[in-house]
C-alpha cells in the first residue's frame, strides 16, 4: 500500500543524493580544470544566463532592500495598505536614487491610493485599512 | 495582448514573471477572457522582448537574446524601422502557422492520448519533468536539485488521499499547501527585482538607438524575411512542442539555420535581417508549439507553459485529452481568439512602436519597486493574509539564491504544478498493479516511455564524459576545435 509517507520520503531521498552529488562535482571541478563547454549552440544562450548570475551586486544595498521589505510586510496590517506602502516605495526608493525625490515622493504617494482605489471599488479586493477604517 | 506587449518590452520581465503578476488580475474575469488575456500577455511579451533587443541590445527575456546580434546592428545602420517591422510580421506569421497547426493536430493527438492510462499518464510527466531538467541550462544536477525542490514544496499540506497533513509543521496557514502563484510570483519577479535594484550605482546602460527613416521594409527585405519566416515557423513550433526546449532554444537554431541557408553568411552580425526575421519567427511559433501538449495531453512543456496549466486548473478544466470531449467550445474559442490576437499584435504593434520605445526610458528603481508592490498585491489577494507575505519574502530569498547560483527556476515551477498528477497517477498505478512495480516494465506503451525517459536521461551523460576524456589527452586540439567553432 502505498501511503502518504512513500512520496515525500522518495523525493526526499533524491534531492539529498543529487544535492551530494552536487557537492561532489563541485569539489572535482575546483581541482581539475577541465572547462565543461562542449556544445557551441548553448553558448550564446548560456551567456545571457550567466550575465544574471555574475551581474555585480552589492550586498550592502540588497540587504537593506530585504530589510525594508521586510519591514513593508510587518507593517502591512496594522498600518493598512495605503500608508505601508507609501512608506515602503517612499524610503526604499529615497534609499536607492536621493536625486528624485520629488518623483518618489509622487509616487508613493500615488501609487497606492490608485491601486487602493482600484482594487477596493473596482476589483472588490480588499485590502487592509490598518487604522483608518 | 497590449498589457503583454507592455510587459515584454520592460527589461527584466519576461512572459513568465509577467503572467505570475497578471494571474491574480484574472481572477476577476470569466474563465475565456482570462485564458485569452494571458495567452495574449504571453505572445505580446515575447514580441516585446525583440523592442529592446533590436533598440537597446538588451533582450527582453531569454528568447530575444539573438535577435540583438544583427537587430542591434540595424538599428545603428538607421534601420531600426524594418528590423522591428519584420520581428512583428514573423511574430504574426508564426502566431498564424502554429494557431493553425495546433487547430489540427491537436484532435489527433487527443485522441491518441485518450488511450492513456496512469502508468503511462505517470511516465509521460516523469519524461516531461526529465527533460526539463536536463536541456533547461548548463548543469543537470542543479537542474534535477531544482525539479525535486519544486516536488518537495508540492508535498506541503493535506495529503490528497488520505488526509494526512504532510510538513505543515501545526501551521495552520499552510495546511491547504503553499500557493503555486505564491511560489511562481516569488521566484520570478521578486529576484529580477532584487537583482537589479542590488546594483551598485555605477551599472552600464546601453544607448537607446532612436528610430529613424520608414518603419517600412524594402523589396530586398521581404524578399530576406520571408524564406526565414517560412522555415522559422516550422522549426519552432516543433521545437516547441517538446517539454524542456522552447521559444530561447527555438531562436538560437533558427538563426543558426538561417546563417547556413544564407548564401552570404557574412553578412550575419552586421545587419542581416533573415537573422532577426527568423529568431522572432521561432520563437513566436515555439510558443504555439508549447501550447500543444498543454492542450492535448495536459502536460506543460516550460515553466510558463506551466503557469498556464494552473489557471486551467483554478477554473476548474483539466486540459489534456478529455477537455476535448466535455469543453470543445472552450478550447476552440481560445484558439480563435489566439488567431485574433494574433492579427490585433500585427495591427497594434507596428504603429505603437515608438510609445513602447519611450518606455525603455523607465528608470529601473521605480520599476523594480513597482514590480515588487505588485507582487505583493498579487500575493496577498489570493487569500488576504499577511502570513503569505511571509512566505513571499522566504521563497523571494531562495529564488534569488537560485538565480545568482545558477539554478533553473523552470523545472522548479513545473514540479509544483505537476506534483499533484504525479503521485495521483503513481499511486492509482500502483493499486491496478497491487503494487506490482514492475507493470512499468510489462505494458509496452509504458515502456516505450520508460526507456525514452532513460535515453533522454543518460545521453547527455555519455556525451560529455566523452568529451571530457578526449580533452584531457589532447588538449591542444581542443582549443583548435575551439577556435574554428568561434569563427
Amino acid at each position: 500500500m502505498i501511503g502518504p509517507k512513500v512520496f515525500p520520503i522518495t523525493i526526499g531521498i533524491l534531492l539529498a543524493l543529487a544535492s551530494a552529488a552536487l557537492m561532489i562535482k563541485g569539489i572535482i571541478e575546483a581541482k581539475s580544470k577541465f572547462i565543461d563547454d562542449p556544445n557551441n549552440k548553448k553558448n550564446i544562450l548560456r551567456e545571457a544566463e550567466e550575465e544574471e548570475e555574475e551581474a555585480p551586486q552589492d550586498s550592502v544595498r540588497l540587504s537593506v532592500i530585504l530589510v525594508t521589505l521586510l519591514a513593508y510586510f510587518v507593517l502591512f496590517s496594522p498600518l493598512g495598505y495605503v500608508l505601508s506602502t507609501a512608506l515602503f516605495i517612499f524610503g526604499l526608493s529615497m534609499y536607492l536614487d536621493k536625486k528624485s525625490w520629488k518623483r518618489n515622493l509622487a509616487y508613493a504617494v500615488v501609487f497606492p491610493l490608485i491601486v487602493f482605489l482600484l482594487f477596493n471599488e473596482v476589483l472588490a479586493v480588499y485590502l487592509p485599512t490598518g487604522p483608518f477604517s | 495582448m497590449f498589457i503583454g506587449t507592455l510587459t515584454g518590452v520592460l527589461p527584466g520581465i519576461g512572459p513568465i514573471t509577467a503572467i505570475a503578476l497578471l494571474i491574480p488580475l484574472s481572477f476577476g474575469l470569466d474563465p475565456m477572457s482570462g485564458l485569452i488575456m494571458l495567452i495574449g500577455i504571453y505572445y505580446g511579451s515575447m514580441y516585446g522582448g525583440s523592442t529592446t533587443a533590436i533598440l537597446v541590445r538588451t533582450p527582453g527575456e531569454l528568447a530575444s537574446v539573438v535577435t540583438t546580434l544583427d537587430g542591434y546592428e540595424m538599428a545603428k545602420q538607421g534601420r531600426a524601422g524594418p528590423a522591428l517591422a519584420t520581428a512583428a510580421i514573423g511574430s504574426f506569421v508564426a502566431g498564424t502557422f502554429s494557431t493553425l497547426a495546433l487547430m489540427l493536430l491537436a484532435p489527433l493527438l487527443a485522441l491518441v492520448a485518450y488511450h492513456v492510462g496512469s502508468p503511462e499518464y505517470f511516465l509521460l510527466i516523469v519524461l516531461a519533468l526529465s527533460m526539463v531538467s536536463n536541456l533547461t541550462t548548463g548543469s543537470i544536477l542543479k537542474g534535477i536539485i531544482a525539479t525535486l525542490f519544486g516536488l518537495a514544496i508540492a508535498m506541503v499540506g493535506l495529503d490528497m488521499q488520505s488526509g494526512v497533513p504532510r510538513y505543515t509543521f501545526g501551521i495552520p496557514n499552510i495546511s491547504d499547501g503553499i500557493d503555486f502563484i505564491l511560489v511562481a510570483i516569488a521566484l520570478f519577479a521578486l529576484p529580477e527585482a532584487f537583482i537589479n535594484l542590488a546594483k551598485p550605482k555605477d551599472a552600464k546602460t546601453e544607448q537607446v538607438q532612436k528610430i529613424k527613416g520608414s518603419l517600412w521594409m524594402t523589396r530586398d527585405d521581404w524578399r530576406r524575411s520571408a524564406g526565414a519566416y517560412g522555415r522559422g515557423s516550422v522549426m519552432g513550433f516543433i521545437i516547441g512542442v517538446l517539454p524542456g526546449i522552447g521559444p530561447s532554444l527555438a531562436s538560437f537554431v533558427s538563426y543558426v539555420t538561417e546563417k547556413r541557408f544564407s548564401k552570404n553568411p557574412e553578412r550575419f552580425g552586421k545587419g542581416a535581417i533573415e537573422g532577426v526575421a527568423g529568431p522572432e519567427t521561432a520563437n513566436n511559433a515555439a510558443v504555439g508549439g508549447a501550447l500543444v501538449p498543454l492542450f492535448t495531453l495536459g502536460i506543460p512543456g516550460s515553466a510558463t507553459t506551466a503557469l498556464l496549466l494552473f489557471i486551467f486548473m483554478m477554473y476548474g478544466l483539466q486540459p489534456g485529452p478529455m477537455m476535448f470531449q466535455t469543453n470543445p467550445d472552450l478550447l476552440w474559442a481560445i484558439i480563435a481568439s489566439m488567431y485574433v490576437g494574433n492579427v490585433m499584435l500585427l495591427l497594434l504593434n507596428l504603429p505603437l512602436v515608438g510609445v513602447f520605445a519611450s518606455l525603455l526610458k523607465i528608470p529601473p528603481v521605480p520599476l523594480y519597486i513597482g514590480v515588487v508592490a505588485f507582487s505583493v498585491l498579487g500575493v496577498y489577494g489570493i487569500n488576504y493574509n499577511v502570513f503569505d507575505l511571509s512566505l513571499l519574502f522566504i521563497f523571494g530569498i531562495i529564488g534569488y539564491l537560485m538565480q545568482r547560483y545558477g539554478f533553473p527556476l523552470a523545472p522548479t515551477v513545473m514540479a509544483l504544478v505537476l506534483a499533484p498528477l504525479l503521485e495521483q497517477n503513481f499511486r492509482r498505478a500502483m493499486s491496478i498493479s497491487n503494487g506490482d512495480l514492475l507493470m512499468f516494465v510489462k505494458r509496452p506503451v509504458s515502456l516505450g516511455i520508460l526507456i525514452f525517459i532513460v535515453l533522454v536521461v543518460i545521453l547527455p551523460q555519455i556525451l560529455t564524459l566523452r568529451k571530457y576524456l578526449k580533452n584531457r589527452q589532447s588538449p591542444k586540439s581542443s582549443e583548435v576545435e575551439k577556435d574554428i567553432s568561434n569563427n
